[in-house]
This record gives structure tokens, sequence and C-alpha cells, in this order.
């Protein structure tokens, strides 16, 4: 790293050798001489950071054309401009898509931005697709993202905090939140875990949310990770603050509570009651997709009585002939789910199709004509699989599979008793669970009879001040 | 949301009835045959009563010491040595009534979920995941009682399938036939069911509003808990008939092996398997008060909780496991909780009242 300490010279020459050295005569790296007023200047930027369009239609040709005495950056076109007469801050402006403007006999130096707009354009992200409402994402940069809130909340109480992290990327990190309504405790506790990140690289929003949540062992995310600008805006109207990282599409919203994971914008832009039922049938999927192949395997190897003599006829009568515990059969189709699952979500779409051809069709057909797996277990895994693809926010849905697989376990050795316990457990793990300060099952537990109105359900918005005639 | 440290009435509310509803109320129509038999219904109001009446001795008592645990009240009362000595009784009661409910527990289970698996086992997985939660703080165990009191739903909504039984409303009428001396015997049966409330000896100074709010929160929980309680022992003496009841030993959970639907056969196993829950509920309020009543020892609370958890498995596994036993126990029990829970808060209050003795100087 370069010495913080180090000063700009008098000499251009001195001033352009320390930049070059201290990019270690890196290839990209070009200058430019000039002449302004009869005293010569250098121009120096990073070929591939730069739009050079902008360098000739900003810099050089006012430069050029001036004739009268006087400073540079009252000529150049640019917006904005920095002076320093440090090298560290040289340099760093010079990464993030500066050129430098070194004079003879002057010992600072005039940093202007003109960074390269090479970048994806907005777009509606592909795994948070909604029916009604907006189409628009975010994308890998920074400044547009920022741009995407600040369109929607048009509000100066709106803060943005940057942060540089990672020693070797400089990494910029943008902290998004509206003073007049967040809420301090949670925010107090995230500026201050930010500010102690001290890693090399920062490369993705997900290694940042490693780096600050407050339990990394547990299954469940403490920060909410979206590429929606509308989900993002309604979480910073909520009191809760937005991380942005550079390079990321995906910002992550803190504290969070495990409701918010079942949430979708979708319910806020339909009609109340339709909104409500697809939460309720959200929060059911999730205990479907833990508990629903434990329960099979308790009532088929324990408890069998529970079924009605009818129900139970019909499932012994396909379990007779397997040579399988059901145990074994449940942990095998669970596997040859995630096994299909992984080898699909890569493929490009035509083969991923066939994927999945092959595997739902020919091999769970051709399983059971073989006689390895039982029809219901199928129907079980199948249905377990679908209520874990409910879940709007994709770890939470992969977090519920990989939880059933304990559960799986405690019903094949103690039935009823083991299911019952291991939920309790569950229970226990996600009220002692905390975001940021704030207890992970919030509404409900510590209990709020007014924060279950949009927990669970979405109840009714309210005019705030017009008569209702 | 009320300031961190301090729990809101409801979670008060819900600590409080946790812990009384736990296994008792499952036979306690069945105990009470042998006493006030169709009057049970007066006998469980009666110990209400009894217990509002205790609710405000303890409630007089603890508003004199609006910042100081029960064991640091004992403490300031009764000077170290002999506070010393009482905590460690109101230690042994704990410890007992946490190994008494998991042996309760581990019989009801063994008898009808898990019937080859040895004690053991289950009692171990039990403790462990007891553990699990009493070792954390208060407030958190206080969301999970909340969370959970959501199966009371469950158990009203079960207990309205009951409607579909024949139902005779002679088993209850005439009232009052078993004779006043037997509905007070009644009574001291429906009080070891519902007790559970000393939980509040250690609450009030978490409690966020104190006062007359407290005790307001307190006498709630009790008219729950004793019109909860006093409800299932009156359906269950309509649905079965008195020699019939004589013989079921867990009258509350028989009542729903006659009821059969489309879907579902032997709801009573459902509902064991449920009310799982409500019993660890208890089993961790009481390993988390053993914790707080040992102060003279100084120590991480957590390995305090681990230590007690160790201690309650190994009477739990020492225990004889036939119901002779279990009824003896249930005798001991009892004992130590009418010196511990009801004649200690009493004295208590007489020597503050001797002594003028007040908290807050």
């Amino acid at each position: 790293m370069i010495n913080s300490t180090i000063k700009l010279s008098k000499t251009m020459e001195e001033n352009v050798e320390m930049v070059k050295s201290a990019f270690h005569e890196t290839a990209d790296l070009k200058d430019r001489s000039l002449l302004l007023n009869k005293t010569s200047c250098k121009l120096i930027y990073i070929d591939s950071l730069v739009d050079k369009k902008v360098i000739e239609r900003n810099i050089i040709e006012p430069l050029l054309e001036c004739k009268t005495e006087t400073v540079p950056e009252m000529i150049v076109k640019n917006a904005e401009y920095v002076r320093s007469t440090e090298l560290e801050v040289t340099v760093k402006n010079l990464l993030e898509g500066s050129c430098a403007l070194f004079a003879e006999g002057d010992n600072t130096v005039l940093l202007l931005p003109v960074a390269a707009g090479e970048e994806r354009a907005i777009q509606e992200p592909e795994n948070e697709h909604i029916i009604k409402g907006a189409h628009d994402g975010f994308s890998e940069n920074i400044n547009k993202n920022i741009f995407l809130i600040r369109r929607r909340v048009k509000n100066p109480s709106l803060q943005v905090k940057t942060f540089s992290l990672g020693s070797t990327t400089n990494t910029k990190v943008s902290l998004l939140y509206i003073d007049d309504l967040v809420d301090r405790g949670p925010l107090d506790v995230l500026l201050k875990r930010i500010e102690a990140v001290d890693v090399k690289e920062m490369q993705s929003s997900g290694e940042l949310e490693e780096l600050i949540e407050d339990n990394s062992y547990s299954l469940f995310p403490q920060m909410l990770s979206t590429e929606r600008p509308d989900r993002a805006a309604s979480y910073l109207l909520e009191g809760k603050s937005v991380v942005m990282v550079d390079g990321t599409p995906h910002v992550l919203v803190s504290p969070i509570t495990f409701f918010s994971f079942y949430q979708t914008p979708d319910d806020y832009n339909s009609r109340w009651i339709i909104g409500s039922f697809f939460r309720l049938i959200r929060m059911f999927s999730f205990l479907m997709a833990i508990s629903l192949p434990a329960i099979y395997i308790a009532v088929v190897s324990f408890h069998s009585e529970v079924l009605p003599l009818g129900i139970l006829y019909a499932i012994r009568v396909q379990i007779e002939y397997i040579p399988l515990p059901p145990f074994f059969e449940a942990i095998a189709m669970q596997l040859v789910l995630e096994l299909l699952k992984e080898a699909a979500i890569r493929l490009p779409s035509p083969i991923a199709q066939t994927i999945g051809i092959v595997g739902g069709l020919v091999i769970g057909t051709a399983v059971v004509e073989a006689g390895f797996v039982s029809n219901t277990m199928i129907v079980v895994i199948a249905l377990t699989a679908i209520a874990s693809f409910v879940a709007p926010v994709n770890h939470m849905g992969t977090g519920a599979r990989i939880m059933a697989f304990p559960i799986i376990l405690a019903a094949n050795f103690f039935g009823f008793l083991g299911i019952v316990l291991a939920l309790t457990v569950l229970l226990i793990h996600l009220c002692k669970l905390e975001s940021f300060g704030k207890p992970y099952l919030e509404p409900v537990a510590p209990l709020h009879i007014k924060g279950i109105k949009d927990s669970f359900i979405k109840t009714k918005k309210k005019n705030n001040s017009l008569k209702q005639s | 949301m009320s300031k961190a440290g301090s729990l809101t009435n409801l979670q008060i509310f819900f600590l409080i009835i946790q812990t009384q509803v736990g296994f008792g109320i499952l036979s306690l129509p069945n105990t009470l045959q042998s006493t006030s038999k169709g009057d049970g219904w007066i006998s469980v109001i009666i110990a209400g009563i009894f217990i509002q009446i205790f609710l405000v001795v303890i409630w007089l008592l603890l508003r004199k010491f609006p910042r100081l645990t029960y064991t640091e009240i004992i403490i300031s009362i009764l000077g170290k040595y002999l506070g010393s000595f009482i905590n460690s009784i109101v230690f042994i009661y704990f410890i007992t009534t946490a190994s008494f409910v998991l042996l309760q527990f581990t019989s009801i289970i063994k008898e009808h979920l898990l019937i080859n698996t040895p004690y053991w086992v289950i009692g171990l997985l039990m403790i462990l995941t007891c553990t699990y939660l009493a070792v954390s703080d208060i407030r958190i165990i206080a969301r999970f009682f909340g969370l959970i009191s959501v199966l009371f739903l469950f158990l009203f909504g079960i207990s309205f399938f009951s409607f579909l039984l024949p139902m005779d409303l002679h088993h209850v009428l005439p009232v009052g036939t078993s004779g006043i001396r037997e509905i007070l015997n009644g009574s001291l049966d429906s009080l070891l069911t519902i007790l559970g409330f000393e939980v509040i000896l250690f609450l009030y100074p978490l409690a966020a509003k104190k006062g007359s709010t407290f005790l307001k929160v307190i006498s709630w929980a009790n008219v729950f808990v004793t019109g909860l309680t006093a409800y299932f022992v009156i359906l269950c003496i309509m649905i079965f008939s008195e020699p019939a009841l004589k013989q079921i030993h867990y009258p509350v959970i028989y009542f729903l092996r006659p009821l059969h639907f489309q879907m579902v056969d032997r709801l009573d196993l459902l509902f064991i398997s449920i009310w799982i829950v409500p019993l660890t509920a208890s089993i961790i309020i009481y390993l988390y008060l053993a914790s707080k009543s040992l102060t003279f020892i100084k120590g991480k609370p957590s390995k305090l909780i681990v230590a007690n958890s160790l201690v309650v498995f190994t009477l739990f596994t020492i225990a004889k496991k036939d119901p002779a036993s279990l009824k003896l126990y249930a005798d001991y029990v009892e004992y130590l909780s009418y010196g511990v829970v009801f004649a200690l808060p009493c004295m208590l209050l007489l020597l503050t009242y001797l002594f003028k003795k007040r908290g807050d100087s």
C-alpha cells in the first residue's frame, strides 16, 4: 500500500514518476502532455477506466482553447473536481476512474471524474419476478442503485453513508436510511459492525453479510437481500436500513424478521384479501417443507394407528414390497431432488428442460416401477420440494429443505416425539435469533397485536387524512 | 416495545399460564374421583379462589421489594445464613418439581407414543431440549412461551369435538352431593394441578409495569387457568360415568379416542404429541428458577443451569417408575410445595410487618 503521508512535490515530472511507480508502471496508465498558458501540464488516467470522449470534450478541448490567465478548474466542463496534495488520494481517485492533471511548479493535483459508463441496463431481476408492480431492478453500479432509491423516496432525510471496504479491492459500500424514521438501535449496531470490517477483499454483498450478521451458524438469513428497488424503498420507509456493495445487484436490508422472507411486493399491489391469502399459503409452505416427509415417516413406521383403515391400507399395500425402509427412501429421494436442481440450475435453459424431463418423468416413474420407492413417497417428496420453492427468497427455501433432513432423522428414531422436539428446538432457535439486536420473530414473539396485521396477513391500507364520505 | 430487560404484561401472563398448565390437567378429573366426584369443578374453583388469596399475599410481599428477586428478599429478611438455608430448600423444591414433571412426561409418552423406548432415552431428549432454552435470557423464554400459547387455541378447538360425544348433565347434578368436606379435599388435589404460579415470585423485578397492574395480570392468569381447568373437569365428568372415570388415568386424552374422522383416527395421539410442548415449558421454567434461587454459588448462570439439568436428569433416572412410586413422589412434591409456595411467603410477609423492612432503603 502507499504510505499515506507522502505529499506531492513542486516538480511535475517527479509527481508523474511517483504516480507511475505507485501503479507499478502498469501498461494502461496513460499520460498526455498539454500546454496551458505556457505552463506545461500532464494529464494522467487509467485507460481502461475512463471515457476518452469525455476527456477530450470536457478537459482537453477547453484547456487548449483557453487564452486567459486562470486556473484549470475554472475552464474544465466537469461538474465536480477535487484538489489534493496527497499521493494516496490521487491514486484512489485514479482507481475510481478520474483523471489527474498535474502542472509544473504546482504541488497540488486536480482530479476530475471521467469514469466510463459501461454497464448493464436496468432490467427486471431474474429471480424476483412479480405479477403486478414495478419491473426495474438494481444493477452492478452503486450510483445507479442509489438513484433508483432516491427516485422512489424523494425526501431530504434520506441519508447515504459511504465506506470503503477491503484493503486490496477498495470496494465502495453505501448505507442508506431515512433519518426521521430509522430505528436507531439496530442502525448503531450495523454502523459499528461495518466499521469493524477488516478484510483484504470485498467482492459481493454476500461476503459482507457473512461478516456483519449476528449468527453465522444459523440456517436462517439475518439480512434480506433483494434486487428490487421497490422492495428496498418500502423497507427504508419502515425504518430499516439498506446496505449496497458496489459490483453486486443485491442490496442488504436489516434488521429483518422471519416473516419478511415470506412477503413479496405483489401482496401490496393486489387486493388485500388476495395478498393475505397468499401470505398464509407461503407460511404454511414453510411448515410443509420442513415437516411433511418427517410426518409421513413417523406415521408409517411408528404411529400407523393415526390413519383410518382405508387410507392406511392404500399406503401399506404400496410400501409392503419396497426393500428400503421409508427413512432411506425419503433421504434418497430428497438427495435426488437436490441433484436435479443443482444440475438444472446452471445449464442453459433448453438443456435444463431436458434434465427436468429426464429427472422428473423418467426417474420418477422408473424408480417406482422398479419397486425401489413407493408412489406415496414420490408424492410426499414432490410436495415438499414444491413447498420449499414457494418461498419468495431463495435462501429461505433452500434452508427449509436442509432443515428437513434432521427432522426426518428425528422422526425415524423417535416418531412424533422426535418431530415435536426437533420443531421445538427449531422454534427455540428462532426465538433466540436476533437481527442486529431485533428479535427475529418480531411481531409474534415478543407479541405485538398491531404488528401481526402486517406480517401473517396484509390488512387494508387506510387513508391518512382524506375524509371518508 | 418496552425497554430492554423488562417483560410486558402479556409476556408475564403467558409465562404464568404456561407454567401452570401442563401435566396435571390431563389426569385431574380422574384424581378428583377419589374425593369430590361430580362436584370436582367446584373443587377447582375453590382452589382457584384459594390461590387468588395467595397471589395477593405474594404481591403484598413483592411490592415491598420492587427491585429484588425472591432469593434476595429471603436473604434480606432472614439474614445470610438462615436465608441461604431457606433458599436451598426452595432450590430443592424447583429441582424435584422439574424431575417430577419429567417423570410424568416420560411415563405418558411411554404409555401412548413410544412403548418400547427406554425411559432414560426419552428423558434425555427432553432435558436436552429444555436446557437449550433454559440457558437463555428470561426475555427469550418469554418469547417462546408467548409463541406456544397458540397451542391453547388448539386445545380449545379439540375440546369442541367432544360435543359430538353423548354427554349427560346428570353426572354433575345434583350439585353438592359429595359434601363440603369432600369438595375441600378435592380442592387440595386440584391445588397441585394448578401449581406453578410461584413463577411470579421471580418475575416482579423484571415486570415493566409494577404495582396494581401486576396484580391485575396475575389475577387474570389465575382466572384463565382456573377456568380452563374447571372447563375440562366438567367436560370429562359429563362425558364419562363415575365408574369409568375411576378407571381412566388420563380422561382429557381419552375422550378423544372415540372420535373418528375421514383423514385422522386416534386424535389422542396427535394431542399428546402437541401437548409435549407445554410440558417442556414447565420443565424449562423450573430449571430456570432453580438456577435463580442458588445465588450463593457464584458462576456463569448458563453453566449453573446445565448442572441443574444434570441433577434433574440423575434424579429422574434413579426414580422408580411404577404408578405407586409416582403417587408417592406426587405426595412429596405436594408437601414441599405447601412449605415453599404457601407457608414461606406468608411467613416472610408477617416478618416484614413485624420488622418493618422495606427494599427501597
